[in-house]
This record gives C-alpha cells, sequence and structure tokens, in this order.
C-alpha cells in the first residue's frame, strides 16, 4: 500500500505539471486580461487615460507580463516565471486586495468550509436514512413520495430558493424568524462563547437550507440503489436463510457493502467543499471562497484566479488518492499491493 | 486488510465532521474577537516602535483627550479679497455646518450608527484605495485641510486656519490649526502636510489614478512649522479643491523607507478624523469608534458599524429587521414601501438628488459616417422621450439632463431646454440628414443601412431595459439598434479601442467637473475618454479657458457656453441623473438631507432613551 501511495504521489507531479500548464493557458488567452485590475473601477468612473496606462503598466509589472523596463515577456517565459515563483510557494499578491492570495483565501476557507461542512452534515444525516428506508419499503408510499419530494427539492434552481427563503423567512411581512445577511449580528463581540455559537448557527440556518435542499435526492438515490443491489445478492440471502436478524443483515452486510458508493460520492464532494456557492455567499452576503473566486473572475484578479485553480486541481488529485484509499479500507478485495 | 470498513467507521466519520466543524466554530470566533486587533497589531509591529505605540493610543490604550480639544472662544471668520488681488479666508474655529446637532432638543450623543456599506472595501490604504466603499470609511477617520459647506459650496478651513490663494493662482499658502491632532496625539503639522503629498506623488505607490489631478503641482513645502505653501505651473480652476481635499497623515505612523511597506499596510488607516478604526472583521462588519482626542466638533455616535451587504434584497431585509440603521433602496423597493401608510410613518424616507449624482448616456462613436451628421443625432434624441421612460422604469425617480453637468452644479445652465420627444421632427430631420426608408423598413444613406449595435455592459437589468425601450423608440423610424451587452472589462477594452458604434455608460458626477477629460479632442488620442472623437473647435477653446479661469463667476459662464454648444452637437443622448432613495430607522433624529451633498450621517442623533448599544 505504502508503494502504492508513492507511486500515485510521484504521478500526481506530471498530471499537476499539465493542469498548470492548461490552467495558465485558458486564464492567459481569456479576454480583458489587459484591463485587469480595472475591471473593480465602478461604471463610468471618470479615470484618465495616463493614470489607466500607469495601472496598466504596474499590472502587466506583478503579472510578468512585462519585464522591468517594460518589455514584453514571451509567453512560454511568462509561464516559466509563474511555475517558478509557485513551486517556491509564492503566489503572488492579489490585484484588487493589497495582499497575498493565501491570506485572501485563509480568511474566507473557514467560512466556506465550515458551512459546506455542516452542510455535508445536513445531507448525509438526512439522505443516507433516506435512502435506506425508501430501499426497504421498495415501490411502497415512502419510497415514491420521499423520491418524488427528493427530487422536486433537486429541479428548483438555487437562486430561487434563496431569494424565497430569504423574501418568507427573513422579512417582518411574513416570518421574521432569520436573519437576511452575514454570519454574525452587530454586537457579537459583548457575546460570550454559547451565545457566539447560538448566534452563528441562527444566522447559516437559512443558507444551509439552501445548500442541503438539492443534495439529498443524488445520495439517497445512489444510496438506495446500492443497497437494492445489495439486498438482491446470494450472500444476503444466505445470511438470512442461517437465521440472521433482519437487522443485522441490514446494518453488518447490506449497508457496509453499499459504502463504497458513498466513499465516490465523498470523494467526488471533497474539492467543492472548499469551492463554496456563489449563489448562496452572494444572496446571504457570505464572504467565502465562491464570492472569491467569482469577484476575482469578474475584476479578472489572475493571482486569485489561478491560485484559487490551482488549489482545486491538488485537491481533486488528492481526493481521488484518498478515495481509492477508502476503497482498500472497505473492501478486502481491492488490494494495490 | 482485516480492518474493514464499518457501519461504526461511518459514524466515527460522522463524528470528526461535527468535531471538525465545533472547532472551526471556536477559532472562528477566537479569532472575531481578538484576531483583528492581533493582525493590526502586526501590521504595525513590522514597521517600528513608534506605530505600535500610535496604535495603542488609537485604541484608548494611552491617555485621555489632551486639554488643547477644547474649544477656543469664537472670533470671527474672513473671507476677503484683499487689496493685491489675493484671496484670504481664515475660519478661527473649525465650523459648524447647517444642520449641526449640537443644539436642537433633545440632542444626546452616544449609541450607535450601524450602516450598510455593500461592497466591502479591498484595504483602507490612504491614496491606494479607489472603491467608493474605501473612501466613505476614510472619510470618518481622516481629515484634509479644507472643508466643503454643503450648502454654500465654498471650501473653508479645516485642518487649516486659514488659506492664501495669489491673484494669479499660482500659490496657495496654508496654515494649520494649532489645536489639530492625530488620534495618537500628535499635533497635525506642515511636515505631515508635505509627508502625504510626497507619499501621493511616490511613483512606487499603487495611487496612479491620483497623479494626474496634481500634475500642475510645481511644489509642496513646509514654510515653518505650521505653514505649507504649494505652488504651480500654470493656473488651474480645481487647484484649491486638489490640494486641500487630499487625506493628511500622520507622518511618524506612515513613514515608510520602501513603497511596498505602505502598498501593503491594508489595514492601517489613522489620521485626524473623529473616528478610528476599531476592528475590521473580514467579510462581515468594520467598527471604528468614537476618537477620544479629537479636537473638532465632537462626533454624536460612540460607535459607527459598516456592515458589507451587497444584494439590495438581502439590504433590505436586514434594513427591516432593524439591523441597520439606513438603507439606500431601489426605485422598485422604494415604490412598494413608501405606499404602505404606516411605513412612512415608522421610517423616514427621503428621495433626494446629489451632487455626486452622476449621469446616464449614449454615447456615439462619431467616427462613423451614420453618427457624423448631428442632425442624425439631434433626431435620434428626439425619438426618446426621457421623461416617460424615467417614469416607467425608475418610477419618476431621476431628472432628465441638457448636458453632461450635474443638475445641482452651478456648473449646469438651467436655461437651456431639452431637445423635445417629437417622432414627427425627427423624421423630417433624418430625410434632411439623407436618410430614406430602404425596402426591409430600415433607412438607408448612400446605400448603407441604418443598423448599429449598442454596447452595454452585461449584469445591469436596469440599463437592459432603458435598452430595449431605446430599440423600440428608434425602430418607429426606421432605425435597427441591436444590443450588445459585454462583461466591464472587455467592454473597457473595446471602448479603450474604439471597437463600437454606441454605447450606454454612466459617468459619476461632481460639483464642478473638468470636462477636458471627457470632450476636449486631445482626450480622443492615446485611448483617452473621449471614446466617441467629438472634436469641435470652439469646444475646446471654452475648455481651455475655463480651465484657466479662477475667478468663479467668469467661470460659470464660460461651462455654460460650453454646455449649450455640447448639447447642441448631441455627442451624447444625455438620458437622466439618478435620485438618490433612502430609509432611515424613526429613532434618528435630524435625518433630512442638508444642501447638496444629500444625507449627512455625522448630523444624525438618536434620543436618550431609544440608543440601543452603550
Amino acid at each position: 500500500m505504502t508503494s502504492y501511495i508513492i507511486r500515485r504521489l510521484l504521478l500526481m507531479v506530471p498530471t499537476l505539471v499539465g493542469m498548470t500548464f492548461l490552467l495558465f493557458a485558458v486564464v492567459r488567452f481569456a479576454p480583458g486580461l489587459r484591463e485587469a485590475g480595472q475591471a473593480n473601477v465602478a461604471q463610468g468612473m471618470m479615470q484618465s487615460r495616463q493614470a489607466q496606462r500607469q495601472e496598466e503598466l504596474l499590472v502587466a509589472r506583478r503579472l510578468h507580463l512585462v519585464d522591468k523596463n517594460g518589455h514584453p515577456i514571451s509567453l512560454p517565459m511568462q509561464y516559466l516565471l509563474w511555475l517558478k515563483s509557485t513551486c517556491e510557494g509564492h503566489l503572488g499578491t492579489s490585484l484588487e486586495y493589497p495582499e497575498p492570495v493565501l491570506k485572501l483565501i485563509a480568511q474566507r476557507l473557514p467560512v466556506t468550509l465550515t458551512i459546506n461542512l455542516i452542510a455535508m452534515l445536513v445531507i448525509y444525516l438526512v439522505a443516507v436514512p433516506g435512502g435506506l428506508l425508501a430501499a426497504l419499503y421498495r415501490d411502497r408510499l415512502f419510497d415514491r413520495g420521499y423520491g418524488l419530494i427528493s427530487l422536486a427539492l433537486y429541479s428548483l434552481p438555487a437562486i430561487w430558493v434563496g431569494s424565497s427563503l430569504l423574501g418568507f423567512f427573513a422579512n417582518p411581512e411574513f416570518f421574521n424568524w432569520f436573519p437576511a445577511a452575514g454570519l454574525h449580528s452587530t454586537n457579537t463581540q459583548s457575546m460570550d462563547f454559547f451565545q457566539y455559537i447560538g448566534d452563528y448557527f441562527y444566522h447559516i440556518t437559512l443558507p444551509i437550507v439552501c445548500s442541503t435542499y438539492a443534495g439529498f435526492a443524488i445520495l439517497s438515490k445512489q444510496v438506495r440503489g446500492s443497497i437494492l443491489e445489495n439486498l438482491g445478492q446470494d450472500y444476503i440471502r444466505t445470511a438470512r436463510a442461517k437465521g440472521v436478524k433482519g437487522s443485522t443483515v441490514l446494518v453488518r452486510h447490506v449497508f457496509r457493502n453499499s459504502l463504497l458508493t458513498l466513499i465516490t460520492l465523498t470523494g467526488m464532494a471533497l474539492p467543492g467543499l472548499l469551492g463554496g456557492s456563489v449563489i448562496v455567499e452572494q444572496i446571504f452576503s457570505i464572504d467565502g471562497m465562491g464570492r472569491l473566486a467569482y469577484t476575482a473572475t469578474l475584476a479578472r484578479d489572475l493571482p486569485v484566479i489561478q491560485t484559487v485553480a490551482l488549489i482545486g486541481s491538488v485537491l481533486t488529485l488528492l481526493s481521488y488518492l484518498a478515495v481509492d484509499i477508502c476503497y482498500a479500507i472497505a473492501d478486502p478485495r481491492v488490494s494495490y499491493a | 486488510m482485516n480492518n474493514r470498513f464499518t457501519v461504526k467507521d461511518f459514524l466515527y466519520m460522522l463524528l470528526l465532521v461535527a468535531a471538525l466543524v465545533l472547532l472551526g466554530l471556536i477559532l472562528g470566533s477566537l479569532n472575531y474577537q481578538t484576531g483583528q486587533l492581533v493582525s493590526l497589531r502586526k501590521q504595525i509591529t513590522a514597521g517600528n516602535q513608534l506605530q505600535l505605540e500610535a496604535i495603542s493610543r488609537l485604541h484608548g490604550v494611552v491617555g485621555e483627550a489632551p486639554a488643547s480639544t477644547r474649544r477656543a472662544p469664537s472670533q470671527v471668520n474672513i473671507r476677503e479679497t484683499l487689496a493685491n488681488g489675493d484671496r484670504y479666508v481664515c475660519y478661527p474655529n473649525p465650523p459648524l455646518f447647517p444642520g449641526s446637532p449640537y443644539k436642537l432638543p433633545g440632542y444626546a450623543p452616544g449609541g450607535w450608527l450601524v450602516q450598510n456599506l455593500g461592497t466591502e472595501p479591498h484595504s483602507l490604504i490612504p491614496f491606494v484605495t479607489r472603491s467608493a466603499t474605501g473612501n466613505e470609511v476614510q472619510a470618518e477617520v481622516l481629515e484634509s485641510l479644507l472643508a466643503r459647506n454643503p450648502v454654500t459650496l465654498h471650501w473653508v478651513p479645516w485642518l487649516s486656519r486659514s488659506y492664501l490663494v495669489a491673484k494669479n493662482g499660482l500659490k496657495i499658502t496654508f496654515k494649520l490649526r494649532r489645536r489639530a491632532r492625530f488620534s495618537n496625539g500628535d499635533p497635525v503639522l506642515a511636515s505631515d502636510v508635505v509627508f502625504s503629498f510626497n507619499t501621493m506623488m511616490n511613483p512606487h505607490v499603487n495611487d496612479a489614478q491620483n497623479w494626474p489631478y496634481y500634475s500642475d503641482v510645481k511644489s509642496c513645502v513646509a514654510a515653518g512649522k505650521r505653514t505649507v505653501i504649494f505652488t504651480f505651473k500654470e493656473p488651474y480652476f480645481k487647484a484649491l479643491e486638489e490640494v486641500g481635499g487630499f487625506s493628511i497623515l500622520p507622518q511618524k505612523v506612515y513613514q515608510f523607507t520602501k513603497a511596498s511597506q505602505y502598498n501593503t499596510r491594508s489595514r492601517l488607516l489613522v489620521g485626524s478624523g473623529p473616528y478610528v478604526l476599531y476592528r475590521w472583521a473580514a467579510g462581515q462588519q468594520m467598527v471604528l469608534k468614537k476618537n477620544p482626542r479629537y479636537w473638532g466638533p465632537p462626533p454624536v455616535f460612540n460607535r459607527i458599524v459598516f456592515r458589507f451587504i451587497e444584494n439590495p434584497q438581502s439590504a433590505l431585509a436586514t434594513y427591516l429587521r432593524g439591523e441597520i440603521d439606513s438603507d439606500g433602496v431601489e426605485p422598485s423597493q422604494w415604490r412598494k414601501y413608501t405606499v404602505e401608510p404606516g411605513f412612512t410613518a415608522r421610517n423616514h424616507c427621503y428621495k433626494y438628488l446629489t451632487s455626486s449624482a452622476g449621469f446616464l448616456y449614449v454615447g456615439w462613436n462619431l467616427k462613423k459616417p451614420m453618427f457624423q451628421d448631428r442632425r442624425t443625432r439631434v433626431a435620434l434624441a428626439m425619438l426618446v422621450n426621457v421623461p416617460a421612460l424615467i417614469k416607467t422604469f425608475l418610477y419618476g425617480m431621476a431628472v432628465p439632463i441638457t448636458g453632461p453637468f450635474n443638475p445641482l452644479s452651478p456648473q449646469n445652465d438651467r436655461k437651456i431646454k431639452p431637445i423635445p420627444y417629437d417622432p414627427a421632427a425627427a423624421k423630417i430631420l433624418l430625410h434632411k440628414a439623407g436618410w430614406r426608408m430602404g425596402p426591409n423598413g430600415v433607412l438607408v444613406q448612400n446605400g448603407r443601412e441604418f443598423k448599429f449595435s449598442l454596447l452595454i455592459p452585461s449584469q445591469q437589468p436596469l440599463i437592459q431595459k432603458i435598452c430595449v425601450y431605446l430599440q423600440r423608440q428608434w425602430a418607429t423610424a426606421g432605425i435597427d439598434c441591436r444590443i450588445s451587452p459585454e462583461e466591464f472589462s472587455i467592454m473597457i477594452r473595446r471602448l479603450n479601442h474604439r471597437q463600437f458604434t454606441a454605447t450606454l455608460l454612466g459617468w459619476t458626477g461632481s460639483i464642478e467637473m473638468d470636462p477636458y477629460q471627457i470632450f476636449d479632442s486631445r482626450s480622443y488620442l492615446d485611448e483617452g475618454s473621449n471614446a466617441g472623437d467629438f472634436d469641435n473647435a470652439e469646444a475646446d477653446k471654452l475648455i481651455a479657458q475655463g480651465r484657466r479661469e479662477i475667478n468663479t463667476a467668469r467661470r460659470m459662464r464660460i461651462w455654460h457656453h460650453l454646455q449649450r454648444v455640447i448639447y447642441g452637437q448631441q455627442p451624447y443622448l444625455f438620458l437622466f441623473t439618478s435620485d438618490s432613495l433612502s430609509f432611515i430607522q424613526q429613532r434618528f433624529r435630524n435625518t433630512k438631507p442638508v444642501g447638496k451633498f444629500g444625507l449627512n450621517p455625522a448630523n444624525w442623533y438618536v434620543p436618550l432613551k431609544q440608543q440601543r448599544y452603550p
């Protein structure tokens, strides 16, 4: 197993280099690069051409588009310079925020991660038992009702649900139950820890609802399918014929063997944990990774775009590796020796 | 592989996730409680010990307000032209502008003001910050040599006690107030003014946007401890505004050896203003605290909290829940709520025009043959019913304009009559310009159909609606307009490269704008802001005259003449300037807009019994 992991890690290096090349190419050939750093200027704000030129030159220098004397640098050299500074851990300074990109990410990552982990927890706690019960009561009222509701929820656009939640549950005209924006109240600093946690959960209720409702369908359908598949297997019949209790068969044999599906889905969800949802963060005014990536894209903030994409790429590779390792742990038939 | 992954392991995994969430919350809580101060201190310790002391004082750790901050007995203000033609203005005490709350019955200082800033500023570095929201925060902390009276619009001494403008406009001398102090207790000295100016003009400080406005300044020197002299290469009508309006920084706090040190202190904000930056929780809120050492008129609120809610729907919901104290609303929101009988009684609702409001226009690329004839451009304007457009899309909450100047500005000539909505006259004008109806129902001139694309920024629903309206209006006369939405950075590139036929955009406004940037023929060159190539010799001459004219009355006459020329030539189809719309919680008093700057929260107060936070 150890040699397999080392092999996989070594194989990741050329994959990563290829990814960086693609990433660099896509970002550099995207339109609007030259205007990077200007997109945040309010619409039509007066700015003289001289000022624009100075800014463009500063931006060009920071992006290694030109050298210190203002002479253009060739694309392959730009790529190598970027790769070199990335390998050295210098991921650059944002064009929009005068701060290192890593610092910006470090500020926003805990916000997104916490919300997404809670959302993931809720999704698993609802969808796994839901899928299990749907499989057990196959083609009966619960199965059909649960399937219909989860699919109906899946088909609702997040932007509509978010706006509706806001309009109905954070509005004195209807139900003034939850706050409409942010993660904290104004006077949080005067709260003790438990009040702070309560206030936090009070604020994230609607964003969590908005992040989770669509997630139930896929997971529960997968769990249901996987459990149904295992229920029809010979070893289950054998276990039952041996007189093993129904619940034991279900938990120890059926569910355990259905975990491979869950592992795959969890592995695929890992990079998404850091990505954040632009829509949810935008509607509920949460300053997370999704919003950072979105505003960086609009403003052509290349250092931020490249770093976020690079981190996403690395995490995707690592999560695939983690999934493979989990397979080996969960299923004795899988061996990487 | 004996260790199989069991259901128990799955539950452990869930437990681990829950533990991670809890850990994240605890860390988040700790960060929220202390992190911001730590972050500020880290920034300072990266500098020097002196700055650390400054920040300690900033947070009220050291010392009380010095006796020197007490108000001196009032003396007479002077505003006169001397015998030699120099203009002298002296205010022995900082002026109290109209709307000040101090003498109102029931006035009580204290409480908090919670406002929505919308977009979070990227940084608060003086001069470097370009966002309007960053400037809004800075305005509470930083001060300049002069301030503008919102009613008379006169520049009056603020950090300075007096100023003297030479008759030829080439020299301005400021004398500083003795009692003016930074929040760290240091007096405001001429060396701080010179340091601030030099920092702003430092080629390695990332504030290139400011340099062109100061290109005519020849020197800025300290003549003694509290006297600063600015000299200019040429007279310029905005010279006093430019040199009297930039922020003065404490040299001891901001001093740097490399510009990169200055460029990266994104959270350092120390000035002489009524508030100090107390805490900045990224993505959440920014808290300003009353400056205990403030030398001027005492600030009303103990704290000002800025929250960052971009989504208008969320912002309004937050306002309605009482979590923010004021909210700038959209016309549709205004219309919905102000018709409710109880709402206007429970809230202050204000609709007003400000001098900083910009205007919306359709800009023609005059290089394109179809727009070169003035009659065609006037006809295009005649086909648009601007008042109806305002009524339909902005529910009447905007003002039609007759030129590029703000309707509240003395620069604007109110006598100019708007081009009337007259489709019949427009068709006659188009006929005179050589346009004939073609077989496809589209006008044709010299074999070319009157077809063009209108470049607009995407993600702007209001602009898109207006475009559809314009498209329909022009179609009635046989003009085929196609809407071309582009992302803003792409749009800038197309404008800079002149790759457009027509565009719908806006310019920000000011009390007195310099028309050189947009309407002088030289601004077409080098990708300047005169993207449509408006090239009019008379306009160029008037712009040059106006920019060099120091006498206000004479200059206004020049601007009025210029406005008539520009409006007559129609390089732009001038549409409207929007009203500002605001809701303010009822418990606030003295909230009415004052003068031409609109709302001024510095005048607001909450009666003692209704104050929410200590």
